[in-house]
């Protein structure tokens, strides 16, 4: 299924499309409010965007520095060059310690490595423990949204999956009481885990540790009980120096949910007494972005969400329609790399009307990186025919300003005398919701030409 | 403009020539390719570009009624023309609020709208013109269509819940994500009507056409109306 | 040749031009009144915070908090704790304990976040296994903001330390905020002159 047809489903609920558009617009309110309390948020932006700009220019350097460090604090570090190796490497450290079962805080690089079901495969147990993960784990869907998983859902949808799976009261939809279920049945789970899976938000190339940011206590408290912790992270993630992170930490807990900073921002540098921690470096494409110039800036991202909720087209069609892991503005700018074949109807599914572009913290141009990914995407051959036809016919006609002015004039003689039948049918995409435009009796051409000059 | 919305481009030449300006049509040009780029078409673009250098290089300004096709030609042409005629065409394009804004500084403005107008703002006039600040930066709050708008008799801007958020025209993405397209254009309308505007303007007839196509059939009572008709006085309820 | 090797030789196929590191000085935010911002932005954060005049207060705040108080492990000096730690094996022993004390090293006023780095910590697990929890900070402590803090910090030797804002929390549920989700239900902040 493509973008449109599944927006399309996705809308024949329109009540359902209307709850979810507000309560995103809602999450995109908090981020303004957040903003406009430091003045110097846009400054903030260009100093995120310029530490991510000159740390592309020598990953390769920092990333190394970043190895070196954390091997010297004790952390294991691997490389994995796509998400096949990272699973493998995954399941080797865990299949080593004789792991059984791991829980597991967000990490959308897992989510994009399709870990659990290679780890499932593997017997085993893998339990999310973010509450949004949990709920979307327990309804075997995905995520629509990479920092509120769950937002797609009401508290009915909810309390319905835990009574089925966690035995709650029937009918209880109350978040605080299907929390209180999630953290009792979880605590469960951190205390039988034999290890624990985290993302990473920023690995520091200067001391060699890494920063995880959570609400929820569930990241710290997989890493900190079991003796085993695993953090994945994608290359780009890390940042020269420690005090870069008191520009990222501005900007990434305020764009993401408008909160001022998430309630646990953890510095991990060396494992707990008798743990081991081990960082797994992903490529699986980021090296080639890397030397695409139309695209690299989106390297830079630093997976706040902040373009999925300002997005009016995200709102509307929900973060399955996508098909894809990372939905919204940076999902369709990331997706087309890997799979263009399964992805090129998402930089269309945009009217590049620019929110995205404002609201990145580290000032990617989005809404011109899809326009990039539609050349690129025609050229390779993915635009359906007649739409290139039609493009090629329209262009033609304007290249030569007489048939276009003869095409305009016939146009508009023979159009209002068509019959209503014939203009609006199941072929008119534009009639189906909508009246068309009243042809005038005269061009502009017609009129400039016939007026008295003043 | 010229085929669907001939009175919006008249006003634009009454209003330029009433203030000495000499303007002229040039009737050689058809239009500038932003359909074609948009669309992935990007080769079909070169010649179009061309084109529209070549039309309008003896001009000293090019005065464009749309967001859109301004910023295509300001910042979407270079990789369809040469830099230094990609420069030269940069500097001297301008949409029509910003040309009487920034350039002709217009401050008599005579015309009467007693009406509740609910300003539209189109998506690449605001972002990627600036006409005006957006809610989604932390910048002081400015708005040239405002200014001008506020020099009209009688005329009332509302306030909007959303006010920028896409009408959800974006060109072929009106055809080809129609349900998305038009439950945007809907929200909008809802918008101006919670906000009791009694009509809607805009710096893009694109936006305003795919509005109304939505108000008509919906048989609500709710005018569009381009910005230009409205300063030029000649706006027909 | 090894993935990391071909993942480096990748990134370095062609030389980028370069950019500069920006030196992060801008114009960041000071506040008037830090105490009482950061007092705010902690309750925003859906922290309790005192500000006793007494020194001696903290621990009548923390017996009056949390009178029946059946397990307290404490890493301040001024609160006992009646956990035995030489008894305890791992985090996992911990389970049910009700309060954890600590002391913050710093405080920031634009997000009443905590800077925690406890050192020789053998059970990390300690600060979030908890019920609630009780975080002493000095308000000599508190700067106005983030950038401030980074500079204050000294993460040579820093093992595990976190900023702390607020108890453990979620809105994942159509967006309505729960206080208390994996982690501590309470966060109570004394602030000490």
């Amino acid at each position: 299924m493509n973008h449109p047809q599944a927006a399309d489903t996705f809308l024949e609920n329109p009540e359902h499309a209307k709850w979810h558009d507000r309560a995103l617009w809602f999450v995109r309110q908090k981020r303004d409010k957040a903003s406009k309390k430091l003045p110097e948020w846009e400054d903030l932006r260009d100093l995120a965007a310029g530490i991510k700009k000159h740390t592309l220019t020598k990953l390769s350097h920092y990333l190394q520095e970043f190895e070196s460090k954390a091997q010297a604090n004790g952390l294991h570090v691997h490389w994995a060059k796509d998400a096949e190796e990272h699973n493998e490497i995954v399941h080797s450290i865990l299949e080593k310690s004789k792991v059984k079962k791991i829980v597991k805080s967000k990490s959308m690089l897992t989510e994009e490595c399709h870990l659990n079901p290679y780890l499932e495969s593997k017997g085993i147990e893998v339990i999310d423990t973010d509450l949004g993960e949990r709920i979307v784990q327990l309804r075997r869907e995905p995520p629509s949204h990479i920092v509120l998983p769950a937002i797609h859902l009401k508290r009915e949808q909810v309390s319905e999956v835990f009574h089925e799976k966690m035995n709650t009261e029937k009918g209880n939809s109350q978040p605080e009481y299907l929390t209180e279920a999630a953290r009792q049945d979880l605590r469960k789970d951190f205390l039988s885990a034999d290890a624990a899976m985290t993302g990473v938000n920023f690995a520091i190339a200067e001391t060699g540790g890494f920063v995880v940011c959570t609400n929820e206590g569930n990241a710290d408290l997989g890493a900190t009980l079991p003796p085993l912790h695993i953090a994945s992270m994608g290359l780009e993630k890390v940042i020269p120096r420690m005090t870069d992170l008191s520009v990222f930490l501005r900007l990434l807990a305020r764009s993401a949910t408008g909160q001022t900073i998430t309630s646990y921002s953890s510095h991990f540098h060396k494992a707990q007494e008798g743990s081991e921690i081990h960082v797994v470096i992903v490529d699986n494409g980021r090296s080639k972005i890397l030397h695409e110039p139309e695209f690299i800036k989106s390297l830079q991202c630093i997976r706040c969400g902040a373009c999925l909720n300002t997005c009016p087209v995200y709102r509307r069609s929900g973060g399955h329609s996508y098909g894809n892991v990372v939905p919204g503005p940076i999902g369709s700018v990331l997706a087309p790399h890997g799979s263009p074949e399964a992805h090129h109807s998402l930089p269309f599914a945009s009217t590049l009307c620019g929110s995205c572009t404002d609201v990145c913290p580290v000032k990617i141009d989005l809404h011109t990186q899809l326009l990039n990914w539609r050349s690129k995407l025609m050229k390779s051959g993915y635009l359906p025919k007649s739409k290139v036809i039609s493009m090629k016919v329209v262009s033609w006609t304007f290249r030569h300003p007489k048939v276009y002015a003869t095409a305009g004039v016939l146009f508009r003689k023979i159009f209002p005398l068509l019959p209503t039948s014939l203009v609006y049918n199941r072929w008119n995409a534009w009639g189906k919701q909508r009246e068309l435009p009243s042809i005038p009796k005269m061009s502009f051409r017609e009129m400039y030409k016939k007026r008295k000059k003043p | 403009m010229d085929q669907l919305f001939p009175r919006t481009a008249m006003a634009v030449v009454e209003f330029l020539e009433k203030r000495g300006v000499e303007v002229h049509y040039p009737t050689a040009q058809t239009c500038c390719g932003q359909p074609m780029k948009n669309s992935g078409c990007a080769s079909e673009v070169d010649s179009l570009a061309g084109r529209f250098y070549e039309i309008f290089s003896d001009y000293d300004y090019v005065v464009c009624p749309s967001g859109s096709c301004t910023s295509m030609v300001r910042h979407h042409y270079h990789d369809h023309l040469s830099s230094g005629q990609e420069n030269e065409l940069k500097v001297k394009v301008y949409e029509f609020c910003e040309f009487i804004h920034d350039v002709l500084k217009v401050d008599d403005i005579d015309a009467s709208f007693p009406h509740q107008v609910g300003l539209h703002q189109s998506c690449h006039g605001l972002r990627e013109l600036r006409l005006g600040s957006s809610s989604e930066r932390n910048e002081k709050a400015f708005s040239k269509v405002r200014t001008l708008l506020a020099q009209v008799k009688g005329l009332e801007l509302v306030d909007l819940e959303r006010p920028d958020e896409c009408c959800g025209f974006g060109g072929t993405f009106a055809v080809t994500e129609e349900s998305v397209s038009c439950q945007m254009g809907k929200d909008r309308i809802q918008d101006h009507l919670s906000a009791k505007a009694q009509v809607i303007t805009g710096v893009d007839s694109s936006c305003l056409m795919h509005l109304e196509g939505l108000i008509k059939r919906s048989g609500t009572q709710l005018p569009t109306i381009h910005v230009a008709e409205i300063l030029n006085g000649s706006a027909q309820l | 040749m090894s993935s990391r090797e071909s993942i480096l030789k990748a990134l370095e196929k062609e030389t980028l031009k370069p950019e500069t590191h920006p030196e992060i000085t801008l114009d960041a935010i000071q506040y008037e009144n830090p105490i009482e911002v950061f007092k705010e932005n902690c309750e925003l954060a859906g922290a309790q915070v005192f500000i006793p005049s007494d020194p001696h207060c903290p621990k009548a705040i923390v017996h009056e908090l949390f009178p029946d108080c059946s397990s307290i492990l404490s890493y301040a000096e001024g609160i006992e704790s009646n956990v035995n730690l030489s008894e305890v094996k791992s985090g996992h022993d911990l389970n049910s304990l009700e309060l954890t004390v600590i002391k913050g090293e710093l405080g920031v006023c634009e997000n009443g976040a905590i800077w925690v780095d406890i050192k020789d910590l053998r059970f990390r697990s300690s600060l979030f296994i908890c019920q609630h929890l009780v975080i002493l900070l000095k308000a000599g402590s508190i700067v106005h903001n983030l950038h401030e803090a980074y500079e204050k910090v000294d993460f040579k030797g820093s093992n595990y330390g976190l900023f702390i804002s607020g108890p453990s929390k979620t809105a994942d549920i159509e967006q309505a905020l729960v206080i208390g989700a994996h982690g501590p239900r309470s966060c109570s902040v004394i602030i000490e002159p």
